[in-house]
């Protein structure tokens, strides 16, 4: 039977996949990709992969146009999504044979949506860590690279996750609750002095901060029963603070936490959120990024998993990869 | 850590005995067997290898090793683990486990190991290309590409056996299953004795689907004769197809065999399920169908309705092997891997 990806427009459609689906986070709710159409200016194409008539999936596509090209994403840059992708469901009931051939199908529509239809230069997706079988990308000819998250089960009950912890990790919670640093639970306006705190360290390490102030705001509050903002303060001042994202079993550190002169505090922080994930029925404590050697050595202190995902590409031609090389050159060498 | 070249198999089995993702492709004898048969066309010329059992100690204790060969010819040096043209799908380091430490300690012991077999490599081999592909059960990835390596996932299947073999059955898909059962009344499936090899080996030939040499696999026989079970085919007294299956630990492989047969029923679906079944019956907790990465042989692997492991493909370029690689690529031109 055919595949093919049509654009469907049935929010409530929509968000019963990413309900249903094991490939989602908060990330793929309609709410979320409507936000970042409307605040950051990429062209939203949902997509919903058909085989025969009986959806299987879905897949959310970005595109924006730049410079004479077309570029697509599923997540775009500096929208704070930590992957996208697709979703499909019923993965795990089906036998592998059919796994793999939906998956195929699924893969092969939107590369041809994305390519032949949209016209895009360049297709990049981060896959949810969830989905591990990226044959049929690379069977398409995409790269792919690896990208790195933690999870923590916390399942097992918070004395166990605290006897896990690097002795380190004890430590210094111990050392922050006696000088004097208090944890509390924070109200979403609290997101813009955990921004510029962000903003700050990304300053002090000669970076800029890309993601949007005005967009955080909107998604903390469009979203406020799902995310929870951690704050840590000394003296009444804040001195760190977290966002982490609820969805399903699990409860995920998304940003926040720079580094700052308040030794131990996030350290602290960490482990006030996780008890909290713990006492209100969270099962996972999801890390995001563990792919850069100095935040991996210091997320982990907790005694997480490792988990491996995808992140997939493919370029229209090969000046389009000399192209993203001057880019990411640009970008990284000169801060452009 | 200290890295040091190690002949002795007393330290090199002390290693493999206590690493997870050891498989017997890393016995010091497979390995000492495939440095004297495995060669690589380099410019329309065979070149042989050097082996390097490298070992790193962390202090007094061995931690690790690499199984390294090194392929010389022209000024290039490539450096590859598995070697080519000795049939294995991956090698790559070894690792031994921790069991009482936490997880922190082990990623941090992972990554001075392998940093100081990079450097070691580096500064004693200086190699134009490095290829790696790593056993399953190595999933923190990490520490090669934070030594500049670049890593893409590979996949192979397990059959877990730790359940009825009803099950493992039922877990076929159905066109598999029907074909299993036409093949058994077509053909005599047998265990393989010593002379089926080289018919085995001269179908496998005439299809392109062999790449080692005969007298390689004897000698593999000959030294691995416990570890080896193997199954044909006939077909009017005739050998038509066949498979070879290895024994390590509590895993069977499909190794080699299942070449396409010319009649309107093939008996490979039937021969890979013998090798299930012998291997359930003799209490092995996983069967593996060696590789889920070919997209010709997907359609028929992935009806055994196995589970992906996943290992990975590891490479490093030297200066002058990254500038070719960027050639070959501009002349090949549209969307090629990198």
């Amino acid at each position: 039977m055919r595949f093919h990806a049509e654009i469907s427009h049935d929010a409530n459609f929509w968000n019963e996949i990413v309900i249903a689906s094991e490939h989602t986070h908060l990330f793929h709710r309609w709410e979320w990709l409507k936000t970042v159409e409307n605040r950051l200016g990429f062209k939203f194409h949902p997509l919903v992969i058909y085989k025969g008539s009986t959806p299987v999936g879905i897949y959310p596509v970005f595109s924006k146009s730049k410079y004479f090209y077309k570029f697509a994403f599923s997540p775009p840059p500096y929208t704070g999504i930590s992957y996208l992708g697709p979703a499909l469901v019923d993965y795990a009931d089906l036998k592998e044979d059919k796994r793999l051939s939906i998956l195929k199908g699924l893969v092969e529509s939107v590369d041809k949506f994305v390519f032949s239809e949209l016209g895009a230069s360049y297709f990049l997706t981060n896959v949810s860590p969830n989905l591990k079988d990226v044959r049929p990308y690379k069977w398409l000819n995409y790269d792919i690279d690896l990208i790195f998250h933690y999870i923590l089960d916390i399942s097992r009950g918070v004395e166990n996750v605290w006897k896990g912890f690097k002795k380190e990790a004890r430590e210094n919670v111990k050392k922050a609750i006696k000088w004097g640093f208090k944890f509390e639970m924070g109200e979403p306006d609290d997101i813009k002095t955990i921004y510029e705190m962000l903003k700050g360290r990304y300053k002090e390490q000669g970076l800029k901060m890309k993601i949007n102030l005005s967009y955080l705001r909107e998604i903390c509050d469009l979203f406020s029963d799902s995310i929870k903002i951690f704050l840590c303060r000394r003296d009444g001042e804040v001195v760190t603070g977290i966002v982490a994202l609820c969805f399903k079993d699990r409860i995920s550190f998304w940003i926040g936490g720079a580094k700052s002169d308040a030794k131990y505090a996030n350290d602290l922080i960490h482990w006030e959120a996780i008890k909290w994930a713990c006492e209100n029925g969270f099962k996972y404590y999801e890390e995001f990024g563990a792919g850069t050697e100095r935040l991996a050595r210091f997320k982990s202190k907790f005694n997480p998993d490792l988990v491996v995902a995808f992140s997939v590409k493919k370029y229209r031609s090969f000046h389009v990869r000399i192209l993203e090389g001057i880019y990411k050159l640009g970008r990284n060498y000169l801060n452009i | 850590m200290n890295v040091e070249i190690v002949e002795s198999k007393e330290i090199w089995n002390s290693i493999l005995d206590r690493s997870s993702n050891g498989t017997l492709f890393h016995d010091l004898e497979w390995l000492k067997i495939s440095a004297r048969y495995a060669t690589k066309n380099f410019l329309g010329k065979r070149v042989p290898c050097k082996f390097y059992p490298l070992v790193v100690f962390k202090g007094e204790e061995p931690i690790g090793a690499l199984p390294a060969f090194m392929f010389k010819h022209a000024g290039i040096k490539l450096l590859l683990s598995p070697p080519h043209g000795v049939e294995n799908y991956y090698l790559g380091p070894l690792f031994v486990e921790f069991p009482n430490a936490k997880r922190s300690k082990i990623e941090r012991y992972f990554l001075d190991f392998w940093k100081a077999i990079d450097e070691y490599v580096a500064t004693n081999f200086s190699p134009s290309y490095i290829l790696i592909h790593t056993s399953p059960g190595i999933l923190d990835a990490r520490p090669f590409k934070w030594c500049g390596y670049y890593v893409e996932p590979r996949y192979t299947y397990v059959v877990d056996l730790n359940r009825r073999l009803e099950d493992v059955w039922l877990q076929l898909s159905r066109s598999l299953r029907r074909d299993i059962k036409k093949a058994w009344k077509i053909f005599e499936i047998r265990s393989a004795k010593l002379e089926d090899l080289s018919a085995l080996y001269d179908i496998m030939r005439k299809r392109g689907r062999i790449h080692c040499s005969l007298d390689y696999l004897g000698e593999i026989f000959k030294t691995f004769n416990k570890n080896i079970v193997a199954f044909v085919a006939e077909f009017e007294g005739e050998v038509v197809s066949g498979i070879v299956n290895l024994i390590y630990r509590n895993r069977v492989q499909f190794w080699i065999g299942l070449p396409r047969v010319d009649l309107p029923t093939s008996p490979n679906g039937s021969l890979l399920w013998s090798s299930i079944e012998w291997a359930k019956a003799q209490g092995y907790g996983v069967y593996e169908i060696m590789s889920a990465e070919e997209y010709e042989l997907f359609p028929f692997k992935s009806k055994f309705n196995a589970n992906l492991e996943i290992y990975f493909s590891v490479r490093k370029f030297g200066a002058f092997a990254r500038i070719l690689s960027c050639i070959r690529e501009v002349v090949k031109g549209d969307e090629v891997p990198r």
